[in-house]
């Protein structure tokens, strides 16, 4: 028993476990209960987040502080959780974004560049996914499948608010 | 082999070959672990996993009595691993404690050249005493010829005497080889300690740090599997609320929970919440 094999899925599964471990010294439930508010977290188990959290930073921003800048294309979609951003069209600010709101969307769906920069309109506070899940066990399939659907219920949801206002529907 | 002298390379070698050979053993178990370790980026934690083990398995058999189903396939292997590993462990820092024992009972026994002298030491040592009794023979038979009467006797006599005087002669030259022997046994029991000693130290510490870590890793992801299994199963959430049990589900919220239901008025209970407070800290 002194060389005991495992199997690359035992292997992932211990690494994935291991790593919740780390994430929780940071305080994983403060996350979890943030993230299980957010539309894109519905109907996920808590060890289903806490393992899509694996992926999740929690960012902090003075004023006018660069949160993502125009040009690049981020596989990373963005939760504001206190505080506002300036959404900003060159250096023109067009929009400022109140707590509560996932932004960083328009890089993810289209992977083109992205045309605006986000700065920070204060202090805010953010989170951080990272949308490149690597798919290790059947369980972890299905838990990024709905992660994903959720994403794209938020956004038919968006578009579908922002054409009614627009007098489209 | 009048003068027995080893130069300090060829006590280097004699040693340096023997640690190979010694710590052959533990060096695959280590290396087989540590290459599982880094090619697959398993986390070494900060904690000392193996001062925690006690109540690692004190936890896991309780959960375990409360939901056997937690332990999957999966908890059951690593489990087990570990407590190979452990006990591996255990009985090798035990083993080579005594590193005196260490270099006379595996180290000289094992150098062809001690060894090869200690079979001369017996050797000779036997023929000294063939010829003390060789020697006691014939003086017992002197003492019987108490009168020389005849011719044959006289020659008996003359006979006897030479008899003796070859085996006195026989049993010196045994004597005196026995000294040289022991010698070079001493030289050799002295010549390598220092060396030995630097050698095996070196060794015996930097194994057994490896496997120490080895074990504080596989212990870790033990700690961690048991408590991911466990917040999932419905029998043990239920005995947390009924419990009344606060915290994440992980060892430190068990290990205050036992602190919280000890009775430490009970003296073998005394030691346990030193223990467990402990633990505690170390979690912190």
């Amino acid at each position: 028993m002194l060389f005991t094999k495992y199997s690359t899925e035992e292997i992932n599964l211990m690494l994935e476990v291991g790593k919740m471990k780390r994430f929780s010294q940071y305080d994983d439930n403060q996350f979890i209960q943030i993230a299980k508010k957010l539309p894109i977290f519905q109907n996920l188990k808590d060890s289903d987040i806490a393992s899509i959290m694996l992926n999740c930073k929690f960012l902090k921003f003075k004023n006018n502080q660069l949160i993502i800048k125009d040009g690049i294309v981020s596989s990373e979609i963005f939760y504001l959780a206190s505080g506002k951003i300036n959404i900003l069209l060159g250096e023109r600010v067009i929009k400022v974004v109140e707590a509560g709101n996932i932004f960083g969307l328009g890089s993810f769906v289209t992977k083109e560049p992205l045309e605006v920069s986000i700065t920070s309109h204060g202090s805010s506070a953010v989170m951080s996914f990272n949308t490149n899940l690597q798919v290790t066990t059947e369980s972890k399939a299905y838990t990024y499948f709905l992660f994903y659907k959720n994403i794209s219920k938020y956004l038919s949801s968006k578009i579908k608010s922002i054409s009614k206002s627009m007098g489209y529907i | 082999m009048d003068e027995l002298i080893l130069t300090q390379d060829e006590i280097k070698k004699i040693a340096h070959d023997f640690m190979q050979e010694y710590f052959a053993e533990v060096e695959e178990i280590v290396g087989f672990h540590v290459e599982f370790i880094n090619e697959n980026g398993f986390i070494e934690p900060s904690v000392d996993y193996s001062s925690l083990r006690v109540f690692l398995d004190t936890a896991a058999n309780d959960l375990k009595s409360l939901d056997p189903g937690i332990f999957n396939s999966l908890l059951i292997k690593l489990h087990s691993d570990v407590a190979s590993l452990h006990n591996y462990f255990t009985k090798l820092t035990k083993n080579l404690q005594i590193s005196k024992v260490v270099y006379v009972r595996d180290f000289l026994e094992n150098i062809k050249l001690f060894v090869d002298l200690q079979d001369d030491m017996k050797k000779t040592d036997g023929q000294k005493g063939k010829y003390k009794s060789l020697m006691l023979q014939a003086e017992n038979q002197l003492e019987a010829m108490k009168e020389i009467k005849t011719k044959e006797d006289l020659a008996k006599q003359k006979n006897l005497k030479r008899r003796y005087a070859d085996a006195l002669h026989k049993y010196s030259e045994c004597e005196e080889e026995l000294k040289v022997i022991r010698k070079k046994l001493k030289y050799l029991e002295e010549v390598f300690q220092e060396e030995f000693f630097e050698q095996f130290e070196q060794y015996r510490d930097y194994y057994l740090s490896v496997l120490k870590r080895v074990v504080n890793v596989k212990a870790y992801y033990f700690d961690k599997l048991l408590w991911y299994n466990a917040k999932d199963s419905e029998i043990i959430r239920k005995f947390f609320k009924d419990s009344k049990i606060e915290g994440d589900y992980e060892t430190k919220t068990f290990v205050k929970y036992y602190i919280r239901n000890l009775n430490i008025d009970q003296t073998k209970e005394h030691s346990w919440h030193a223990y467990l407070t402990e633990v505690l800290r170390m979690l912190d």
